[in-house]
Order: structure tokens, then sequence, then C-alpha cells
């Protein structure tokens, strides 16, 4: 996070911003990162589950509303670790 | 109703009552007034509807509109199970008299078998008795037909005897001048003809 | 704040996420408990709209649906053979009218994303999500309690099978992740899609607008029409699919409450 907020510090030199600006422009762009970084492992986690699902469905069609309901459920606890980096990137880019 | 997906450029404000804009006023100075806003924490008016809204949809659903419609469902997946088994039941029926009419099919099967078999034994014995009947009968002509034969050759071997020892008696008295006496040529006789 | 730096180009500007989120009282303005406001239209109408279909559905007779039965047995025999039959069996169908009340509420309660003249997920505001959270919490802890008695919390917190060494580190993880991330996740899960999926259409929503100013980026901008009906269609998707996962979260959270030896 070294690099967001040498740039954050470099913009609020640059354009003379005051204390609180500075830390607003600061978490915006810490935000995107934390934000980029948190997709990271939830986007290559789903891209995996997925394929996996749609194999097993291939193999074994008669199996395809179990595997489905195993799916969404995998889905949804491997996307709860991009959402928390999503509402880190709301704490930090409005709050 | 008053739009609040705002912009801060020109264009946006015609969008915007001027109340809107009074009441918020900038970014900053809504932060200044009210403090942070935190999209994330919730608030306590929103929780006490939301919460009475649906604790009544969960009471409405539990005892006013699901408990019809269960039983509904309920009557016609009794109705849907009293109709399988009815069919279930005519089902092992058809089986039970399938099973029957195989059984009486094969005990026909095998009394016609055993008819047949009767017959034949039968036919076997009726043709064996047949058989020997007729054995019997030309046996009977054949023992018949011999002894005919047999008498009939031994009167003519008697004639014959009887003729040639006559002639043969009759020749050696002509040769030895006298007549032979037949009853000690008789041996002689009978001893070329016997063999 | 980056984009207010650009205000003076007359370039775009994001709305301040207290105007896309929060709305003004209707009634009892000021009282900090009775406030009422769209967020409590919304959740007034995930109550109403099932109320009535359901009331609707249950006054028809006879064994062959029509009309909003349909639209209720629809409803329920897809609770039962996607949600509770894969999730606790036959058994489960005792909790149905619950799970039925999760997925409706929620379901409408995101639906509203995409309606016009609400345009607002009531499920984008953390309330309604930490309310069913706490409701789905409290259930399955209630149900664990009156099926397997006090010795639930023991065998969720000394899972049978583990050495007796690792339950130093087994008590604690599983103490935190069953009774406490558990609703934390299970509500920030449904909020934090919602809220972004009303972001997304908001982003692009100004992203349009723009293209009534016919500046020079117009060209850009006339893509933003495209992106927002596609982005539409996909939030149906996501209000739906939300809806169900909470829905099936709950369930096996109950389901796991029931035979927590599993």
């Amino acid at each position: 996070m070294s690099i967001a907020s040498t740039a954050a510090q470099v913009l609020a030199q640059t354009e003379g911003l005051t204390g609180d600006e500075a830390k607003a422009a600061q978490g915006a762009s810490s935000a995107g990162f934390a934000y980029g970084l948190a997709a990271i492992g939830p986007g290559i986690g789903i891209g995996y589950l997925v394929g996996q699902a749609v194999q097993a469905m291939a193999r074994q069609p008669e199996s395809a509303g179990t595997v489905q309901t195993t799916m969404f459920l995998g889905i949804a606890f491997t996307e709860a670790l991009a959402l928390i980096g999503f509402v880190v990137f709301i704490l930090l880019k409005f709050v | 109703m008053t739009i609040h997906v705002t912009l801060d450029g020109g264009i946006a404000y015609a969008f915007t009552e001027e109340t809107e804009e009074e009441d918020h006023g900038t970014e900053e100075g809504h932060a200044e007034d009210e403090g942070i806003v935190n999209p994330v924490i919730p608030e306590v008016n929103e929780i006490f509807w939301a919460a009475l809204f649906f604790f009544a949809l969960w009471a409405l659903m539990k005892f006013v509109l699901l408990p019809p419609l269960m039983a509904v469902r309920a009557e016609r997946d009794d109705k849907i199970r009293a109709a399988k088994d009815a069919a279930d039941s005519v089902d092992s029926d058809l089986g039970s008299a399938t099973s029957e009419y195989d059984a009486k099919i094969s005990a026909a099967r095998e009394e016609a078998n055993s008819i047949i078999a009767g017959a034949r034994e039968e036919a076997d014995a009726r043709r064996a008795e047949l058989q020997g009947a007729a054995d019997a009968e030309i046996a009977e002509m054949r023992a018949a037909a011999d002894a005919e034969l047999a008498t009939a050759r031994a009167s003519a071997l008697g004639d014959m005897r009887g003729d040639v020892g006559d002639l043969a008696t009759q020749a050696a008295g002509a040769v030895m001048g006298s007549p032979v006496d037949r009853s000690a040529a008789q041996s002689t006789i009978d001893r070329v003809l016997g063999s | 704040m980056l984009f207010a730096a650009e205000e003076g180009g007359g370039g775009l500007a994001f709305p301040p996420i207290e105007n896309i989120v929060e709305w003004p009282a209707i009634f009892f303005e000021g009282n900090s408990l009775l406030e009422f406001n769209k967020i409590g239209v919304i959740h007034l109408l995930g109550l109403v709209i099932p109320a009535v279909i359901f009331f609707l559905a249950g006054r028809q007779k006879g064994l062959v649906p029509s009309g909003a039965r349909n639209v209720a047995e629809g409803v329920i025999d897809f609770m039962e053979k996607q949600v509770v039959m894969p999730t606790m069996g036959a058994e489960g169908m005792r909790y149905l009218p619950l799970l039925i009340s999760f997925f409706l509420y929620i379901f409408i309660g995101n639906i509203t994303e995409v309606i016009p003249f609400f345009q607002m997920p009531a499920n984008a505001r953390m309330a309604g999500p930490l309310v069913l959270a706490l409701v789905a919490w409290a259930a399955f802890i209630i149900v664990g309690v009156k099926h397997n008695g006090l010795g639930y919390f023991k065998t969720v917190l000394f899972p049978s099978g583990v050495p007796k060494a690792l339950y130093l580190l087994v008590t604690p993880i599983e103490l935190l992740s069953t009774f406490f991330i558990r609703p934390f996740s299970h509500a920030v899960r449904l909020f934090a899609n919602m809220l972004a999926g009303h972001i997304l259409l908001v982003t692009f929503s100004v992203l349009c607008i723009g293209v009534w100013g016919f500046k020079p980026t117009v060209v850009v901008e006339l893509l933003t029409f495209p992106g927002l009906m596609l982005f539409t269609a996909f939030e149906i998707g996501v209000s739906l699919i939300q809806a169900f996962v909470f829905t099936i979260l709950a369930a096996v959270y109950i389901g796991l409450a029931l035979h927590p030896e599993h």
C-alpha cells in the first residue's frame, strides 16, 4: 500500500490540499488498491469452482441439480472475501 | 419526488430541486453538519421497520398464508398416492392373473404331453401285439406248409422206394436169370435210397 | 474528491454516497426510531406483495392451481426442491415458512433496484440484511438447542475426532466462525452485493446523463447506455441469486444445527 500512500502524498503536495483533503485523497486511492487486491483471489477461486462444477455436470448430468446448489454455496462463500474488500473500499472511499 | 442522483456539474442541478440543494448543501458542508456518513452502519429506524415487516410476514406465512396451501398440497399428494396405490394393486392383480394363466397353460401342456405319451405307448403295445400275432400266424402257416411238404416228401419217397425197389429187383433178377428175393435185397435198396 | 478536481472543466461528478443510499423521511421525520422513508416503503411491499399473492392463492378451491396459486405453489415447490430437500431433507419442511419469508422478502427488497420509481435495493442498506441475518442466527441456535439440548454447543465447539491438544486451536476458531462471523458474513454478503450493484447502476446512469451535455466525450459515453441495459439485466439475475443464496445458507445453517455431528 506504500505506492498508494506515496501517490496520495505527491498528489496532496502538488495541489496543495489541506490535511483532510489529503487524507481523503489517500483514502480514495488506497480504496482502489484494497478492492483490486481483494478481487484477485475470489476471481481465481470462483473461476476454478465453476469450471470444476461444469466438469462434474458434464460427467454426470443426472446429478446436475445437486452440483448446481453446491456450486452456488461455494460461490457465496468465496465471494464473501471480495465483498469484504468492497466494504473496505466503501469505508476508505466515502468515510 | 426528489431526484437524488445528482451531478456537481451545471446540467445536473437542473434535475434537482432547489430545496434539495439547500438541505444537503455541498458534500463537505453535509459532512460537517452531520459528521461522517457511513453507508455501512445500519440506521435504527430502518432496522425497526425492516424487522417489523419481516416478522409480520413470517407470522402471516406461518399461521395464515401457508397452512391452506400446504393442506391442498398434502391432499393432492394423498390423492396421487392413493391413485398410485390403486394402480400398484391392479398391477399386482395383473401379475397374479398372469402367473395363474401361466400355471394353467403349463398344466395343460403337461397333460397333453402325458396323453400323447400314453397314446404312443398304447400304439406301440398294440403294434407289438399285432406283429406278434402276425408272426405267430406266419410261423404256424410255415409249420403247416413244412409239415405238408414233409408228408408229401415222405409219401413220394415211400412211393419211389417201392417202385425203385421193384424195378431194381426185377432188373437184378433179369441180370442174374433168376428172381431175386425182394426182402433180401431190401436192405441194399434202402441203403442206396436212404442216403 | 478526484472527480471534483475536474469540476472546473465541466466534467462528470459522482454523487456523494449519502445521496444515493439515504432517503428523506416520508413520515415521522426527525424521529430516530420511527422515521419512515423509501426503504421502509420497499420493506412494506416485501410484506404486502407476498401476503396478497399467498392470500389469494389460499382462497382458491379445488386441487388444480391457477393464477395466484400457480405463483405461490411454484415458490413453494422451488423452495422445497432446491432449498429444503438438499440441505435438510423432509424434516426441514417445518422451517418452510421462515425460508419462504426470507426468500420473498429479500427478493422484493432486491428487485426494486431495477424497478422504475424505486431504483433502490432496500438491502443496499445494512439494516435489512442485518435483521434477516440475526433472525437466521437466532433460528439456527434455537433449533440446535431445541434438538440437541445444551450438548449442541459442546458438539459444535468440541467436534469429535479431533485430538485433545488441538481443541486449543479448534474451539476458538469454531466459536468465532460459527457464532460471530457467520451472521456477519451472512448479512454483509447480501448488503455488499446489492450496494455494489446499486453503485454500478448509478455510475452508468451518471455517465448516461453526461450524454445530454454534448461534450466531445459523448462518443465514448454513447457506449454507456448499452452498458447500463446490460448491467440492469445482470442485476435482475443478481437479485434472484442473492435471495436464493441467503435462503439456502440459512437452510444450511439450520440443517447443521439439526445434526451438528455431520
